[in-house]
């Protein structure tokens, strides 16, 4: 591939994927700033690692799986600032000012439940209801089989259900839409989690 | 998917603290193209790319510095074993002089190398963590470590003495070897692929890298890099799951049980086979 060439295919990736990532990056971080960061250094691996990049949709799927690591790291320990991300930050920083949503109640209890899984729950739910991932989506970001995403799947909806139910937060058939969130209840038994 | 599993799904989606179509404004603002301008005008795999790795990747006022010696099968690998109870028991070194920057002279020890020539950065990448692999001339030989980080504490993988049998080296007594290296990448936990590296004398154009897997891996070549006194090239490959690295749970690479590379294999410009060596059996 001569530098047009890979110029030109970076390109596309990041058009196409751009946003994915940085809603990726600030769903998760914890500070806008650190969202900045993994978007520079992941497709700063992607630049640097072009050849190794998979095709189409796959290209997202490896793009997660990078700026997924990036964070566990961003989480571990404290970094400095990557010099990539100084104008992205400004943006970010802005939007989050005009953007920020007031979070109902429910939704409050909501991401405390999840807050309190283990991060590979987390991770994995949050694949499913925000990025939109299927199950082999899935496995080919966390690096499993479909069937093996699918298990964990729903080990963590078996677990976060269990959280929402001693959160006194009712999880029940029938009511998913059409409202703001979980109806509150009286507290009910938590479920068994898994070990 | 059931309606419990529907309404969970809901919850969390609904949770979500920005969503992608709230984002849709910064898709054209300046940070997204200084961004993408700052990311091309970047080197990529292969070249040497001392300009922005060393300035992102220093820490400036860290604490203590720690090396973490590998296993590096070069003459001077006591040496260098040595050298890092050194660093870890951090005695002051005394009446040594630094004059030349280099991020050995953050090391504390009496018996560490002392550089005789600026860091030059042979490779860098970030899998998982930034890394870089940096050449430095020292009192002891040619030092080259695998750089990275590990609970905010850099981390090094390496040794000195390299390229002693190396041709090219005018240094070398016995102008023995095309390649050295590409045995010892180990697994630095913070990565997410196994980085090997290693020394090729000048006249090698391509570097191969046969795998215990029954792979090839062609490696980068970086040749006669700026900074290094001596006339040679060196070779890097970073390994992922496909060459048979493993992943551990958080991500991060394992310490692989058995080396990843059976025999590193030198070829010329022709594609001649200038040596092939053995590395996954100590030698040497």
């Amino acid at each position: 591939m001569d530098e047009a060439d890979r110029q030109e295919r970076f390109q596309h990736i990041y058009k196409d994927h751009y946003l994915r990532i940085l809603g990726y990056a600030l769903r998760r971080a914890h500070s806008s700033d650190d969202a900045a960061d993994v978007v520079a250094e992941t497709f700063l691996t992607a630049w640097r690692r072009l050849d190794d990049l998979p095709p189409d949709n796959e290209a997202a799927l490896w793009l997660y799986g990078v700026a997924r690591r990036m964070l566990a790291n961003y989480h571990r320990e404290e970094r400095r600032r990557s010099r990539l991300a100084g104008r992205l930050r400004q943006d970010i920083s802005q939007l989050v000012e005009v953007t920020q949503p007031a979070v109902s109640e429910d939704l409050e209890a909501v991401v405390e439940a999840l807050g309190q899984l283990r991060d590979k729950d987390r991770e994995i739910l949050g694949l499913v209801a925000w990025e939109g991932l299927s199950h082999a989506e899935v496995g080919k970001v966390l690096d499993c089989s479909p069937n093996a995403a699918k298990i964990r799947l729903h080990r963590a909806r078996r677990r976060l259900a269990a959280r929402l139910a001693k959160a006194s937060l009712l999880v029940k058939p029938g009511e998913a839409t059409g409202h703001t969130g979980g109806r509150r209840v009286p507290a009910r038994p938590a479920m068994e989690e898994d070990q | 998917m059931s309606d419990r599993n529907d309404l969970l799904e809901d919850l969390v989606r609904r949770s979500a603290r920005i969503r992608d179509e709230e984002l849709i404004t910064l898709a054209t603002a300046p940070g997204a193209k200084a961004l993408f301008d700052d990311i091309v005008s970047m080197p990529y795999a292969g070249t040497d790319t001392r300009v922005h790795a060393t300035s992102e990747f220093r820490r400036v006022g860290a604490d203590r510095r720690r090396a973490r010696i590998g296993r590096r099968r070069v003459p001077k690998v006591a040496l260098a074993a040595a050298f890092a109870l050194a660093v870890v028991l951090s005695v002051p070194a005394l009446g040594v002089v630094q004059h030349v920057r280099s991020w050995l002279s953050d090391l504390k020890g009496p018996d560490g190398p002392i550089a005789t020539a600026p860091d030059v950065v042979i490779a860098s990448g970030v899998d998982g963590q930034p890394w870089e692999i940096v050449a430095t001339q020292t009192d002891q030989g040619l030092c080259l470590f695998l750089l990275t980080q590990r609970s905010g504490e850099r981390v090094g993988l390496g040794g000195c003495g390299w390229a002693s049998d190396i041709r090219g080296d005018p240094s070398a007594p016995g102008h023995l070897h095309w390649i050295e290296g590409g045995n010892g990448s180990g697994g630095v936990l913070t990565l997410n692929r196994i980085i090997v590296w290693g020394v090729a004398g000048e006249g090698v154009a391509r570097v191969e890298l046969q795998l215990t897997n029954g792979g090839t891996v062609r490696a980068h070549l970086v040749e006669r890099p700026e900074g290094i006194e001596a006339p040679l090239n060196f070779f890097w490959a970073a390994l992922g799951t496909q060459e048979g690295a493993e992943l551990s749970e958080n991500g991060g690479v394992r310490e692989p049980q058995q080396p990843l590379v059976h025999a590193v294999i030198a070829r010329d410009s022709a594609g001649n086979v200038l040596e092939r060596r053995v590395v996954d059996e100590p030698h040497g």
